[in-house]
């Protein structure tokens, strides 16, 4: 059997890069290697034009509202493209800014839109007023609207996708309500999640993930990480690539890793925030 | 003075005295919040006129500290009296612990030198009217605190804005900090056509001419044009976004450099550079307040032209403009009327390395810019021994050990390129704390390129602080495998002695002339953000002073990785926080 690789897109690494994110790329390219499989990543720049034809998995991380912004503008040419490849089953993989950007629309805060005209906040001339809504990719049912003050802190939640907790951290001034068709990554534990008050975090629609949670999301939460790559490689290779894997002695799609390292970061940390060692203001 | 501020002040003198002659305490944040509690804010005003010559101030993500210490021991080599902030307690109670000996009775100090946090500017530069003001670079750090990289931009333009007869001294090769002229430019054509009396101040911007040909880093920050938004190209870029820019719609590219540095060299015994200044820049005597610089500096941060109003502003004012121009031709036309080429200085820095260039060379433009002659800044640099935790040397029996600050993925990166300059094997010890002073998110880790020490061979990674699980996870993804986990710098350089064998001890060849037959051996760098970096510090200083205890230490437990979870020490105690929260 030929090397089983997969392809993944990394959109606009240059714009979107606020937390880290490149160790969700790092640790996806890892993960692949040290099971002896191989990937290609594909770092999309602005000026590109990117086809998502034969990409296996996208990522798209946050950044700053101007930035993300700039991003919102350019999607909207490939919107259809995102689309077929969400619905095709395609993993897609949104953190922060990206994860908004899933919605129908996300709104600014009352002091941004600076980004896009420097020049008249240079000069001083007041930039208040309600925040301007911003239109998203509608790849899932959900929008985003503002609330006071940012969410920002560690966050724990329990997800089906994984039988470890998922830790990690959260800054977002955005309160994002999931339609009625879809359900949330995970339930919170600690932290604050989608709004802050609905007690879930995050989006599941087919094959995409969508979250505030960084940290970054993958390192530290390997189940995720997996999931990911799993549902990649399903939908390449189908389940008739499964491997037998001695341990379980059963037919999985990805050999286990020793995850010892990453698992006791996530205990330690979970450890100390739910034992309130961890003062969060 | 006024008597409430005299009385507060005197307070917190008190308080000054008591910690430090009674307690044997810390003293650089709590006189000043007894004082501020009593007076407010405006006691920084009315300390501050009691300065001969005026306030500095050193502000910038990276090297504040060392900048404004360096700057300080050079006014001091010039015999002059300065009050500073020395252990870098810089928001706004740290600055006014610094002030308070302003407030004895027949006290005269010439300068204040302050390096201040990039978001206290808002309340401390308007009340101190400092009459330069550094704004080194700006890079991401501490998020969760400090908010986006914009927001600060505009707490810094909009504090300048209210000091009109400040200069500022900015990095030219960084855009970020371009921004913020932009913003102050874009205010300063504002204001002429409402003719509003207020003006922004007057620019010098420093930087490195030309390229070094050390290969630039990741760029971590984005580097976009701060007029209207696209990607900047680069003629050459340093490290980060520094470099040379220039936006491809023409609207924005780096200034001329009043004062350019060239023929940089780094090696392991820090960097040599050569500074030129564009003369039209007068050394001010000192006698005259800073509003009186006789000169016009060019900066080209802006695409709208009012050639009008660089003369149209003289009326009533600062007789220091900024003149915009649109394109780095028409730029280096306006400056050849305004400029000559002074004699290059030469200047030797025995630490650091690029990065320490733009410190330097800020440092060396203001004590340009007052006068203070190149033989005493040069002097203060040879002198200079940080004791501040910033590439502080330590000899614990032929064990060197360097400790220095690395907060945010510049940081790191610059640290980086520091140890692979170093072709000696050596352990590193990696240090993340996520207390408040710290930002609680550390993400930012991953965003630093430890991927590039995989190159050095012969390198021992131990990692260290409330978040050593994480750093480890981090090591392990930058294909170092599992790294050992330490709580104290003790338990790393117990560690060493036992990963080093024999042969790796003789075979190190440091040719330090200080040894003494003794076999060579590997040093400790240890880099660690910003809590961390105290119990350290105080740690190692202990070890240097008692250095038999070294020997005695008990043996560390050493664990297996994976069962080993960090617990600090300090985690909950907060009195070795520098910083108030």
């Amino acid at each position: 059997m030929a090397k089983r690789f997969l392809k993944i897109a990394h959109l606009f690494p240059e714009l979107l890069n606020l937390y880290g994110d490149s160790g969700n790329i790092i640790t996806l390219a890892r993960r692949l290697e040290w099971r002896g499989l191989a990937c290609t990543i594909q770092e999309v720049a602005l000026d590109d034009t990117p086809s998502f034809a034969d990409v296996d998995l996208v990522f798209i991380g946050g950044g700053s509202d101007r930035e993300q912004e700039i991003v919102a503008r350019k999607l909207q040419t490939h919107k259809r493209d995102l689309q077929a490849f969400v619905e095709d089953g395609g993993c897609l993989l949104a953190v922060c800014g990206g994860y908004q950007l899933l919605g129908h629309y996300y709104q600014l805060g009352e002091d941004k839109g600076k980004g896009r005209d420097m020049k008249r906040a240079g000069r001083g001339e007041s930039m208040e007023g309600p925040g301007e809504k911003v239109e998203g990719l509608s790849l899932v049912d959900l929008y985003t609207d503002r609330g006071n003050p940012r969410l920002i802190g560690n966050i724990i939640v329990e997800s089906d996708l994984t039988s470890t907790p998922v830790v990690g951290y959260e800054n977002h001034g955005g309160r994002t309500h999931l339609g009625s068709g879809v359900e949330p990554f995970g339930r919170v534990v600690y932290g604050f999640g989608n709004d802050g008050t609905s007690g879930f975090e995050g989006v599941r629609y087919k094959n995409v993930l969508g979250t505030y949670i960084h940290g970054p999301l993958l390192p530290k939460n390997p189940g995720i990480a997996d999931w990911a790559l799993a549902a990649a490689l399903e939908r390449k290779y189908g389940l008739a690539s499964k491997i037998d894997d001695e341990a379980s002695n059963d037919a999985v799609l990805l050999e286990p890793l020793d995850d010892s390292v990453e698992l006791l970061a996530n205990e330690v940390m979970r450890e100390r925030l739910l034992s309130g060692r961890v003062k969060e203001r | 003075m006024k008597l409430r501020s005299r009385f507060a002040a005197f307070l917190g003198r008190c308080c000054a005295f008591t910690l430090t002659h009674i307690f044997h305490r810390n003293a650089s944040q709590l006189p000043g919040r007894v004082a501020l509690s009593l007076a407010g804010p405006t006691i920084l005003s009315d300390l501050c006129v009691q300065l001969n010559k005026g306030a500095i101030m050193v502000c910038g993500t990276n090297g504040k500290t060392t900048t404004n210490n360096v700057l300080a021991a050079a006014l001091k080599e010039s015999g002059a009296s300065v009050v500073c902030n020395y252990a870098g307690a810089n928001m706004l109670s740290g600055i006014v612990s610094a002030l308070l000996p302003l407030a004895r009775s027949g006290s005269s100090t010439d300068w204040a030198v302050l390096e201040v946090d990039e978001l206290s500017c808002a309340h401390t530069l308007p009340q101190i009217k400092p009459r330069y003001f550094v704004l080194l670079n700006l890079f991401r750090d501490q998020l969760d605190r400090a908010g986006e990289i914009d927001k600060i931009q505009e707490v810094i333009a909009t504090a300048l804005k209210k000091t009109p007869d400040t200069t500022l001294v900015v990095c030219g090769d960084d855009p970020l900090c371009m921004g913020v002229v932009e913003r102050l430019s874009a205010h300063q054509r504002e204001s002429v056509k409402t003719a509003s009396k207020e003006l922004a101040s007057s620019v010098v911007a420093f930087g490195i001419g030309e390229e070094t040909g050390v290969p630039a880093d990741r760029v971590p920050e984005a580097r976009f044009c701060q007029v209207c938004g696209a990607e900047l190209n680069y003629i050459y870029r340093h490290y980060a976004q520094l470099g040379n820019y220039q936006c491809p719609n023409g609207d924005f590219v780096r200034p001329a450099l009043n004062f350019s540095a060239q023929d940089v060299v780094l090696d392991k015994g820090g960097v040599d550079f050569k500074v030129s200044a564009s003369t039209g820049i007068s050394a001010d005597t000192g006698l005259s307040t800073g509003a009186s610089v006789d000169t016009s500096f060019s900066t080209s941060t802006s695409a709208s032209v009012d050639t009008s109003f660089s003369t149209s502003t003289s009326a009533d004012t600062v007789s220091s403009t900024i003149t915009t121009s649109t394109s780095a031709h028409a730029n280096a036309k306006t400056n050849s009327k305004v400029t000559k080429k002074a004699p290059q200085q030469s200047l030797h820095v025995p630490f650091g390395g690029l990065y320490m260039v733009y410190n330097m060379l800020a440092a060396y433009a203001i004590t340009a810019l007052i006068g203070i002659p190149v033989k005493d800044f040069q002097h203060a640099v040879s002198t200079f021994h940080p004791d501040n935790g910033r590439l502080q040397s330590f000899n614990l029996q032929g064990q060197k050990v360097v400790l220095n600050l690395a907060k945010n993925p510049t940081g790191f990166n610059q640290n980086i390129s520091l140890m692979l300059a170093d072709p000696r094997p050596k352990h590193v010890f990696f240090v993340v704390n996520d207390n408040f002073n710290d930002g609680k998110d550390i993400s930012w880790i991953w965003d630093v390129d430890f991927e590039r020490l995989t190159a050095q061979k012969d390198l021992t990674i131990f990692v260290g602080g409330t978040r050593a699980n994480d750093l480890a996870v981090r090591m392990k993804y930058a294909g170092f495998g599992s790294v050992p986990i330490y709580l104290t710098a003790a338990e790393a350089l117990t560690a060493m002695k036992d990963t080093t064998s024999d042969e790796a001890l003789t075979e190190t060849g440091d040719d330090s002339p200080e040894n003494t037959g003794e076999p060579a051996k590997q040093p400790l760098y240890i880099l660690t953000n910003y809590s961390a970096l105290w119990p350290i510090k105080a740690e190692l200083e202990k070890m240097q002073k008692h250095r038999h205890k070294c020997e005695h230490h008990d043996q560390p437990q050493r664990m297996q990785q994976h069962e080993r979870k960090y617990e600090h020490p300090l985690e909950h105690e907060h009195q070795h926080q520098h910083e108030e929260a």
